[in-house]
């Protein structure tokens, strides 16, 4: 277990380092750590990555309400205050493989609801693919093969910053000409287009309109109307003519940036799109973003109780329901009154509640107030080793350690390595009472 | 561990694999020791016996194995986010014992351990792990509590090997590459999907034949199938090609089935879910049973062994890797919702759900074909139990299709309940065959464990691993194996009359053949310039199995010239 850090035998030059800050969980980085342990990015990483991995190791405390605290005084604070919890709940989830293992454990003990900071977005997708299914690709097929792009959205670099270096324009491609990937950036803003590609100037909240006139304009129909969401007919077929023309077609969108109330709706025109372009060419949805493993939190849930995010766990069968247990939701309704926010990755700011809340960030992780119980945790893939799963579903990328905490001057002193995520939750574990009520089962029937 | 022995004293021992011993169910009942994990020999006069359990002339089989159950990894994981229904209808809370779950047909990872352990299930094989998606099969089957696991790497659709084949790569150079995928991925065997065919979908074409050429690489199935069964035999390992035949499910299929047989031309190899490329098309709707000539086809190349794939009525899933077939056949999605996926220049995932009904007659018949198969095919040792979990139905089934496999008359109830047309299409009424209980521990223990070179599992010799589940010899066959009397796994016991009593950690089971590592020299630009993953983080490190406390790591032993079976 690679649950205490130390050491100093790392290399000072690392070459195909994962990034764990954004669902594209690019593996080619190069990071240099000095003597200090501090990192810094030398090829390959977006802004983002070169700010999160040269944040310094500092040293860190527990906090009780604001007061430093040795770690097990945090331990035995935070379980007191979930052993008297009536509706907990678990959040943020933003961390590794284990992690996320750890916390879903921990919440089936608590009878406690479980959802990702980004779930919103997350949801978009699960509820249409529940609708409709879909019809994907992964970021491999497309470096090598998509000769057309309709992407719907238009901030890449905030949420898939290397999207186009890596997948769009590639060095080089199997199956078609690598610079020459041509396409259709569909949303709101009128900068300058990447090579190859033409804007077609819309608000998103049209997105479902815009895709549905799309497919009947792919299926040769001919939708009433001069103008869809502010789209001209004609530049729409000329969209739907080069889906239809392409050897292998994508329609691409950043789920964050769809209308929050309808995002499922938007992605459901997108498949139906896709679909009907597969009668005669081929043609691939992708959906694009996703931040602190929002998608591995997902997976883990799933395989291990059968059931996504959004539900309780422990309390009789998992309870699944993407509407009651929006973790948000229940938090604005003050339904919640214990909270645990887990992150350990970027993208899961801590909420601004009231709600009592034990907090378990990497170090530097803002926080809107002194929450009751801080602890914080190791960044997995800087600080230890793991595992997370890219926007595509297909990779789980493996996470290496990088940097061993920072040489401290008393060998005495406290504080010098952080744990992870993974041991926080399981010692807390061990501090609840097991199986507390009679379990209620509902008998499968063999076949 | 203690050094005391448990003693199971007294039970009539069904151990095909062990029958040079001198145990077959025919002897007297006998005693059997279990030390440390694993069978002992009798010990001597004055070992310490920790606990002796009477087994009172009760049936006792070594832990069974199914060699082909998708039961995790990214598809499996994509089935059970597609259906909410199957969870909500199918759930369990935690009990002090289990964790929660939910699902029949895509169980969730900790249900699908403890259903099988509860019906005498020791070992399970997931056989479609795409090589991109293995460390997350891994992950998965990391939280697959009690059984010991092992996964198939998918070949013959990835693009380096087509380009390979394509640009004359050698046969050596092939086995280097397999043998590398075997280690990377943590594998125990290969299995080829619609050889080709899965490519070709990204090219746009819909059908493949095993003599057409691909439309990009213009190399044919043909090639794909036998370059790779070549690569496991020179390889020596075990588990032969785990072959998924191209045009599944499509009537007329047998024609394919049997010149892939053919074509194989003596090289060993496994037939997976025969069920499904057993089709024919003849009579007034064009699909008839050609189980008969495929059944001959087997029974005459003992280079060959199947497994069933059976399918039973009612709701499930399918999933495959076949995407071309799976788009084919999404049309026939019940609910109306299904999920295509292209992946990485390395295969491809079909997930369509299903409901097969027995008034319906082509489910109807491919019911009656997958007994046809079971009941012709001769030789229990080449024949395996199997649903294909979860295409056919899911594994929670098979003590049902033993009783329809030994028991004629029950056999014959069911062929007069569905659709009537089949029974006169199908020769199933008039089979008399019914299985013997050696010939469903062979089927279902002795012959997958020596199809996949497993010499310490499915039987109960002294050294072999200390699965073992004892049944009441019951009359209902069905109540019989769906609830067995005492299950362990190595040496402890882990269920009592079906339900759970002890939970703990399989091993994941692999095969390391020796290879000339200068392949990885073609290997890294080719992981640099065309996929997404660089190759140091494809390769699964053994410490990613190890180090979670979750199981160890078992090697299956390649074959040598000396070594042709044991």
């Amino acid at each position: 277990m690679d649950s205490v850090i130390g050491g100093s035998d790392l290399p000072p030059l690392m070459s195909d380092v994962v990034c764990p800050f954004c669902a594209m969980a690019c593996d080619d980085l190069t990071v240099a750590r000095d003597q200090l342990g501090q990192l810094r990015v030398t090829a390959n990483g977006c802004a983002r990555a070169r700010t999160l991995f040269a944040l310094p190791t500092l040293p860190a405390h527990c906090f009780i309400k604001g007061r430093a605290v040795p770690l097990d005084a945090a331990l035995d604070a935070a379980a007191v205050l979930l052993r008297n919890a009536a509706s907990p709940a678990i959040g943020g989830l933003a961390a590794d493989t284990e992690g996320i293992s750890a916390a879903l454990a921990l919440a089936e003990r608590l009878h406690a609801v479980v959802d990702h900071a980004a779930s919103d977005s997350l949801f978009h997708g699960l509820r249409a693919l529940q609708v409709t299914g879909a019809m994907t690709a992964t970021f491999g097929e497309l470096r090598n093969r998509a000769d057309l792009f309709v992407l719907f959205g238009t901030e890449f670099e905030r949420h898939a910053p290397r999207l186009f270096d890596r997948i769009v324009h590639p060095p080089s491609a199997l199956f078609r000409d690598a610079g020459a990937a041509r396409g259709f950036l569909i949303g709101p803003g009128d900068g300058p287009a990447p090579e190859g590609f033409e804007r077609l100037a819309a608000d998103l909240i049209h997105a479902p309109a815009i895709a549905a006139a799309l497919s009947q304009l792919v299926s040769g129909e001919r939708p009433r109307g001069d103008r869809v969401g502010g789209i001209a007919m004609e530049d729409l077929a000329r969209v739907a003519a080069a889906l239809r023309e392409a050897r292998f077609g994508v329609v691409g969108w950043i789920a964050a940036t769809l209308d929050p109330a309808a995002g499922d709706i938007a992605i459901e025109a997108f498949n139906r799109l896709v679909v009907t372009a597969n009668a005669a060419t081929r043609c691939a949805g992708f959906p694009l973003g996703g931040k602190g493993n929002a998608l591995g939190a997902n997976y883990v849930c799933a395989w291990q109780y059968g059931v996504p995010l959004r539900s309780r766990l422990g309390a009789g069968p998992p309870e699944h329901d993407p509407l009651r247990y929006r973790l948000k939701s229940l938090l604005a309704g003050g339904e919640v009154d214990a909270l645990v926010w887990l992150s350990a990755l970027n993208g899961a700011e801590v909420p601004d509640t009231r709600t009592p809340m034990i907090v378990l960030a990497r170090p530097g992780q803002p926080l809107p107030y002194d929450p009751d119980v801080l602890i914080p945790v190791a960044i997995p893939g800087l600080d230890h080793a793991g595992s997370i799963h890219r926007a595509d579903g297909v990779a789980a990328l493996p996470l290496r350690r990088l940097r061993s905490a920072p040489s401290s001057p008393a060998p005495s002193s406290h504080a010098t390595t952080l744990p992870t995520a993974a041991a926080v939750l399981t010692a807390l574990l061990d501090r609840l009472p097991s199986s507390p009520l009679p379990a209620l089962v509902r008998e499968t029937a063999h076949v | 561990m203690s050094d005391a022995y448990t003693l199971l004293r007294g039970g009539r021992v069904c151990d095909p694999a062990g029958a040079a011993d001198g145990t077959s169910l025919h002897e007297p009942p006998r005693d059997l020791y279990l030390k440390n994990g694993r069978i002992a020999a009798t010990p001597p006069e004055d070992a310490r016996i920790g606990e002796v359990i009477d087994l009172d002339g009760r049936i006792v089989m070594a832990g069974a194995i199914d060699i082909h159950s998708h039961i995790g990894g990214g598809k499996v994981n994509l089935a059970r986010l597609l259906l909410p229904e199957e969870h909500r209808e199918h759930g369990s809370g935690p009990d002090g014992l289990r964790r929660s779950g939910s699902g029949l047909f895509t169980p969730s990872s900790f249900v699908t351990g403890y259903r099988y352990a509860e019906m005498g299930y020791t070992a399970a094989f997931e056989p479609a792990m795409l090589p991109s998606n293995a460390r997350h099969t891994h992950l998965e089957l990391a939280d697959v509590p009690i059984i010991d696991k092992g996964c198939y790497a998918v070949l013959g659709n990835d693009d380096f090997l087509l380009e390979r084949l394509a640009a004359g790569a050698t046969q050596s150079e092939v086995n280097d590459y397999v043998a590398w995928i075997l280690h990377a991925t943590q594998a125990v065997g290969v299995k080829v999907v619609n050889p080709g065919g899965i490519s070709a979908f990204k090219f746009n074409q819909r059908r493949l034949d095993l003599d057409e050429a691909h439309p990009h690489y213009g190399i044919t199935p043909r090639r794909i199938l036998t370059t790779l069964a070549t690569a496991l035999s020179d390889l020596g390992v075990p588990h032969p090609l785990h072959i998924h035949c191209n045009n599944l499910g499509i009537p007329g299929n047998e024609s394919v089935t049997r010149d892939t047989i053919a074509a194989l031309d003596g090289l060993p190899a496994h037939l997976t879910h025969l069920q499904f490329h057993s089709y024919g098309t003849e009579g007034d709707r064009r699909f008839s049973s050609a189980a008969a000539e495929i059944a001959e086809s087997v029974n005459r190349s003992p280079n060959i062994s199947v497994d069933v794939g059976q399918i039973v009525f009612g709701q499930t899933i399918t999933a495959s890797a076949d995407i071309m077939s799976q788009f084919r056949n999404s049309g026939l999605a019940s609910p109306r919702k299904w999920l295509c996926t292209d992946i990485e220049c390395d295969g491809g995932c079909g997930l369509v759900p299903f409901r097969y009904r027995d008034k319906a007659f082509v489910n109807a018949l491919q019911w009656a074909i997958g007994l046809e198969l079971f009941l012709l095919i001769e030789d229990p040792w080449r024949v395996y139990l199997t649903t294909d979990h979860p295409n056919g139905g899911p594994f929670t089934s098979y003590p049902h299709l033993i009783r329809l496999l030994m028991d004629r008359s029950f056999r014959n109830e069911q062929l007069a309940r569905i659709n009537p047309d089949v029974a006169a299409h199908s020769r199933l009424g008039a089979i008399d065959r019914e299985y013997t209980l050696e010939e469903i521990a062979i089927m279902t223990r002795a012959g997958p464990a020596r199809v996949l070179g497993l010499r310490d599992r499915g039987h109960l010799r002294p050294g072999a691993v200390a699965d073992v589940v004892v049944y009441d010899d019951l009359p209902d066959r069905e109540a019989m194996f769906a609830a067995p009397a005492l299950v362990f796994k190595n040496g402890r016991l882990v269920a009592r009359n079906g339900q759970l009593t002890a939970t703990g950690w399989g091993d994941t089971i692999v095969v390391r053949p020796e290879f000339d590592a200068a392949i990885e020299r073609r290997l890294k630009p080719w992981f640099e310039d065309h996929q997404t993953v660089r190759l140091g983080n494809f390769r699964i490190a053994d410490g990613e199995i190890l180090d979670h406390g979750r199981g160890g790591l078992s090697i299956v032993p390649t074959l040598t010239a000396s070594d042709s079976c044991f």
